[in-house]
């Protein structure tokens, strides 16, 4: 709990038995959720704790049992989804808080105060006007209209990389532009370079979103199935009709879905830790 | 200067302004030899028998050619989907009878009339097509009338399913449990309807409502109603659980017996194999008086889409698809009860373990037309309450008069 | 906010003296920018920026012309007639014909309304520009080339750049449908005025009233109490979840980092996780799990630590616990996240300095990494606070709002103002008072993160800290 000098074995007992509690409050719930993926007895809930019967049905018949389910054509759709986020969403964000830390400019704190009331309104309550602006694009059904939806408002996702930017050292800025840079450059050749941790933060966090969310796919889709993202298809498993025969197989579904953020935030944490070290003013 | 924005705002300009001309289609009724484009929601479990129907429908009218697709969409979802727009909806689609009231209101359902009228109303029967009536006419297709409940219990555990006394004792004594939601109001509104509580809607010319009676606080048979139910949940042999809870405890060994529906048939029948049986529901006894447990009525029915372009065409096929030959289909593929009378006496429909139950249920069932949120809400918050122990003999009046007054409280107004 | 009042209002005035500068000692070709949009800049070989304003123009007014006016004209009374139901007997069906659709007549003339504004300001900037160019030209220097505007957008105007899709963004999906639902708070748009069946018009401020009053909604009379006793638990909520997961973050960040602790990745990973399962699996998954029947329980009853199972989520009071635990394990991996970012910045002369000062590891978090983080985090703790408050996702997929009460109108313990919003006018939909109870939210939680925001010390010294 406190940054003691190095020494000190008996804090850092303390510390491990703190961690190894907290993880196994954290990794429960996702353990049983990999248990239920591999449980043969169909239902929802079981009396008992343990499966009888242990398979890889499930993850089988996901990925090969298209007929009612086309999970695959789903894990596309929201892969592609969710590349295009990625990249989209981190361009916006990372403009945005870079413009609101660094640049100065008339419209500034308006913009910022206005992006915080934004904030303060249900989100839900746009959901029909969003919907008609995209009717008359002609983007409903599809998969660009989602990408759209889920991007343009991401300018009100600032502040965590603003309050990063804003611990950067303006030194920095300032010699570059000395030497002749313009704030472009600034921007792309100084700045985002110390940017690591925060842009694979923002890549993350945009990367990981449209494989949970269902309500506008679900708005905007209308039920055409072949253009839904995993979230939305995998809630058609656990309706009252269908639970009891695919709540299994909606497990499975879903380690399949938390498998590739998990992997990637453990590949780039490499990045991540090795951020930024003081001292990089020249 | 400010070319960026203004170039974006030139290519929006453009895009909105082509498409802010666009008006709502006005045709209705397809000239012939053109291909006729209908869509067709149905569930996910369905999709396969759906297709199959879809074929025989266009071999039936080879005049034409249809077009149709399918999409997934679930009876329950009918409204949530359509609600937001209308005109991207389906032409033909299935629902719950409970959302007749919110899908009429929001113009998603086209008036029935002509031979279509007459035969739907010739063919179904009198509780189903009550289903499709609201405001000045009728406004579905009704193809099932198996959305109640009823009791399932295993053979060897129980003898005596007739009176709720005597399932807890059989289920005590073999130490197993019955499973009853009491936090849904769906299946608590028995109990009241049972001591013969009433709870009735008037609409007005509008389609909304006008008036609402309800005497759920009555001291004699509201109190009857609100004590069985503490009495119930206060049991050993009770468990307050829904759909999971009694599957897994059916497959599992723990529970005995069960209210539910058609639609857990299966999971059940396979769990309790030859002990597999179901009856209508138990009477219970209060303060001397025995009643017998009501049950909602549901029906589910199709609509046609008033903005459908080719409207005579949706009426066809949603005629067609809750006809008798093919809701005798729908047994044999997916075990729904039919509302075709015909269907329904058919020997395999009687035979059904399940249908049988109902169908003798039936005549207790209170039919769930048109029924507002606020009736469900409040008696919900009233079964969570008893539930987790707050109703109790001492407060039970006063509980009851508040959840009646939040029933009969109108919401809508002109 | 009353300087900033005061301030738009000068500005405008500003303007408007500009424009009269314009008018009066333009000359002919400065003049003629009035009605033909960068008339003065391309008669003074700007030709990029002048023709782009009259596209701009000729776009707008043909817009107008087709879709804005017509739409615009019907604002006032939103339609006349709606649809209509006719018996054709050769076909042997109703039939039906559509006319105004009041929903769609409402938002084309918002978004005409936000073109016009648009519209006017561009109009304004290129009177003033042609007016500027004007005053280049005669004083005998060059104006400024295509491509030495370019160059500047790549520097003083940089912000433009950068900004100018974000907010194009901004405007269409967030500000048009705020707007839009602003103005539903003063119609009748519910179950009974729904296009494309029905109109629905403007009612001024009857929603308001009736509102307040309480004949709104069913259980009327329970309505004030409801509300005040949502918006209390509501308000605890969103302090409890932003304080306790900033600080758990904060917590095991700084415990990860600790020198002498080993294996800083897989902790890290370990509590990361969370975020790779979608919420909608995580919290339903939860909710079973915490179920009076669920595994937690029947773990607990079968070890024989319990005789009765623990009403997490049925026990109103107990399930704000509970809800506010379940948010910690969704919420401290991000902050973990931060918190371990910014960590990583703070300057280790600092701690060396403090050291050498002789203050200890308490002193040292307390002096240094407390008010540094504090600094840095404000705005995103205030950003916080303000989407718990509106957090809908975690309260409505783990309990639904509930368990219900007979003693509120329709909610239960666990729902805040949000979802209990969404369940009130969703299912019945009942637009009008949903919008009525949005902007009343908005008020709320407006209103204080206004004031906070910009009296922090954060925003005050922002230049001083880097």
């Amino acid at each position: 709990m406190n940054r003691q000098k190095g020494k000190g074995r008996y804090g850092n007992t303390a510390v491990y038995t703190l961690l190894v509690l907290l993880s196994a409050f954290w990794v429960f719930p996702f353990l049983y959720l990999v248990m239920q993926s591999f449980r043969g007895e169909p239902g929802v809930t079981t009396d008992y704790f343990f499966p009888k019967v242990w398979t890889v049905r499930n993850y089988v018949e996901l990925w090969t049992d298209t007929q009612f389910f086309n999970f695959r054509k789903w894990y596309l759709n929201t892969l592609l989804v969710s590349l295009a986020v990625a990249v989209i969403q981190s361009a916006v964000v990372l403009s945005t808080s870079y413009a609101l830390s660094r640049l100065r400019f008339k419209m500034r704190r308006p913009l910022m105060n206005l992006i915080l009331l934004l904030g303060m309104f249900p989100g839900f309550m746009s959901m029909t006007a969003v919907y008609f602006v995209l009717k008359e694009l002609a983007l409903t059904q599809s998969l660009v209209g989602l990408v759209i939806v889920y991007t343009a408002g991401s300018a009100m996702q600032y502040y965590i990389s603003k309050g990063f930017f804003d611990t950067l050292p303006k030194s920095l800025d300032e010699a570059a532009r000395i030497d002749g840079a313009n704030r472009h450059t600034v921007f792309f050749k100084i700045i985002l370079p110390l940017a690591k941790p925060i842009i694979v933060y923002t890549v993350l966090v945009a990367f990981t979103m449209p494989w949970g969310e269902y309500m506008y796919s679900s708005l905007l889709m209308l039920g055409n199935s072949d253009k839904f993202n995993v979230a939305l298809g995998l809630q058609q498993m656990i309706t009252r009709e269908n639970s009891y025969r695919y709540f299994t197989r909606f497990c499975a579904g879903a380690v399949c879905v938390s498998l590739p953020n998990a992997i990637l935030f453990f590949l780039l944490q490499r990045y991540y830790v090795e951020g930024v070290t003081g001292g990089a003013v020249k | 200067m400010k070319k960026k924005i203004v170039a974006l705002m030139l290519g929006l300009f453009a895009a909105l302004s082509l498409g802010a001309c666009r008006g709502m289609p006005e045709e209705s009724g397809g000239g012939s030899g053109e291909t006729v484009k209908l869509t067709l929601w149905g569930p996910t479990e369905h999709q396969k028998m759906l297709g199959e129907m879809v074929e025989t429908f266009k071999k039936e009218n080879a005049g034409t050619r249809y077009e149709i697709t399918l999409a997934v969409v679930s009876e329950a979802d009918a409204y949530k989907t359509i609600g937001t727009d209308v005109s991207a909806g389906a032409d033909v689609y299935a629902f719950a009878n409970d959302q007749i009231n919110n899908l009429y209101h929001a113009g998603a359902l086209a008036k029935l009339g002509g031979n279509h009228l007459e035969k739907m109303l010739e063919e179904n029967g009198e509780g189903a097509v009550n289903a499709a009536k609201i405001a000045d006419g009728y406004y579905g297709y009704p193809f099932t009338a198996d959305n109640g409940y009823f009791l399932y219990y295993d053979k060897s555990v129980v003898s005596s399913p007739d009176t709720l006394e005597g399932l807890l004792s059989d289920l005590g004594a073999k130490n197993k449990k019955l499973v009853i939601d009491l936090d849904e109001p769906w299946y608590t509104s028995g109990f009241f309807f049972g001591t013969g509580c009433r709870y009735e809607v008037t609409y007005g010319d509008n389609g909304k409502e006008s008036a609402v009676t309800c005497d759920f606080d009555d001291p004699v048979k509201g109190v009857a109603a609100g004590k069985a139910m503490i009495a119930l949940n206060a049991h050993d042999a009770f468990l307050n659980g829904g759909d999971d809870e009694l599957k897994a405890g059916f497959a599992g060994g723990s529970v005995g017996a069960a209210v539910s529906g058609t639609w857990n048939a299966e999971a059940i029948e396979n769990a309790l194999g030859e002990n597999y049986a179901a009856a209508k529901l138990p009477t219970f006894t209060v303060d001397g008086q025995t009643y017998q447990l009501s049950s909602f009525a549901g029906y589910k029915l199709y609509g046609v889409n008033p903005t459908s372009k080719y409207l005579a065409h949706a009426h066809r096929l949603a005629a067609f698809l809750s006809g008798e030959e093919m809701q005798l289909k729908r047994f044999e593929d997916v075990a729904a009860g039919p509302s075709n009378v015909n269907a329904a006496k058919s020997e395999k429909v009687q035979a059904n373990v399940a249908l049988a139950a109902l169908s003798a249920q039936g005549q207790f069932a209170v039919a769930q037309t048109a029924v507002p949120t606020n009736f469900f809400n409040a008696v919900e918050a009233f079964g969570v309450e008893l539930t987790a122990g707050k109703v109790t003999a001492s407060n039970l009046s006063e509980k009851l008069a508040v959840m009646t007054a939040d029933i009969k409280t109108i919401t809508a107004k002109k | 906010m009353q300087t900033e009042i005061k301030k738009a209002g000068s500005g405008v005035l500003r303007g408007a003296g500009k424009l009269v500068d314009a008018l009066r000692t333009g000359d002919f070709r400065t003049r003629l920018s009035f009605l033909i949009m960068g008339f003065g800049l391309f008669t003074r070989r700007q030709f990029a920026r002048g023709f782009l304003l009259l596209l701009c123009q000729i776009a707008f007014l043909l817009y107008f012309a087709f879709a804005g006016l017509s739409n615009l004209s019907r604002l006032t009374t939103l339609g006349s007639v709606a649809s209509k139901e006719v018996y054709d007997e050769a076909l042997g069906i109703f039939v039906y014909k559509y006319f105004d659709n009041s929903l769609l007549i409402l938002l084309y003339s918002v978004l005409t309304i936000l073109f016009a504004l648009v519209f006017v300001y561009l109009w304004y900037k290129g009177v003033l520009a042609a007016r500027a160019a004007q005053a280049v030209e005669e004083s005998g220097k060059r104006l400024k080339s295509a491509k030495e505007d370019l160059r500047a957008l790549l520097d003083e105007e940089y912000h433009k750049t950068l900004l100018a899709l974000p907010v194009l963004g901004l405007t269409v999906f967030t500000v048009l449908p705020i707007l839009f639902m602003v103005l539903i708070a003063f119609t009748n748009f519910d179950v009974a005025h729904k296009p494309p069946k029905e109109l629905f018009t403007w009612v001024g401020w009857e929603n308001f009233k009736a509102l307040l009053s309480g004949t709104a909604i069913a259980g009327g009379s329970k309505f004030a109490h409801t509300f005040k006793e949502v918006l209390l638990w509501n308000i605890v909520w969103a302090v409890s979840a932003t304080l306790s997961n900033y600080f758990l973050g904060m917590l095991l960040a700084i415990a990860i980092n600790k020198k002498g602790i080993r294996f800083k990745k897989f902790w890290r990973s370990v509590f990361v996780t969370t975020i790779a399962v979608p919420q909608f699996v995580s919290l339903m998954l939860l909710s079973k799990m915490l179920a009076d029947t669920g595994v937690v329980n029947r773990l607990l009853l079968g070890a024989g630590l319990l005789s009765k199972a623990i009403p997490f989520l049925s026990d109103g009071n107990l399930a704000r616990v509970t809800v506010i635990l379940v948010n910690l394990w969704v919420g401290v991996p991000y902050t973990v996240l931060i918190c371990t970012g910014i960590l990583m910045n703070i300057p280790a002369d600092l701690y060396e300095a403090a050291r050498i000062d002789g203050a200890g590891p308490i002193v040292a978090y307390f002096k240094i990494t407390l008010p540094y983080m504090l600094h840095i985090t404000t705005p995103y703790l205030i950003s916080q606070f303000i989407a718990n408050f509106n957090n809908f996702n975690v309260i409505f997929l783990l309990t639904g709002g509930d368990p219900l009460v007979l003693d509120y109108a329709f909610a239960g313990r666990t729902d805040l103002l949000i979802t209990w919003l969404y369940k009130l006018t969703f299912n019945e939909s009942n637009y009008k008072i949903a919008a009525v109870i949005s902007i009343f939210v908005f008020l709320v939680v407006g209103t204080v993160s206004l004031i906070v925001y910009n009296l922090t010390n954060a925003v005050k010294n922002e230049e001083e800290f880097g």
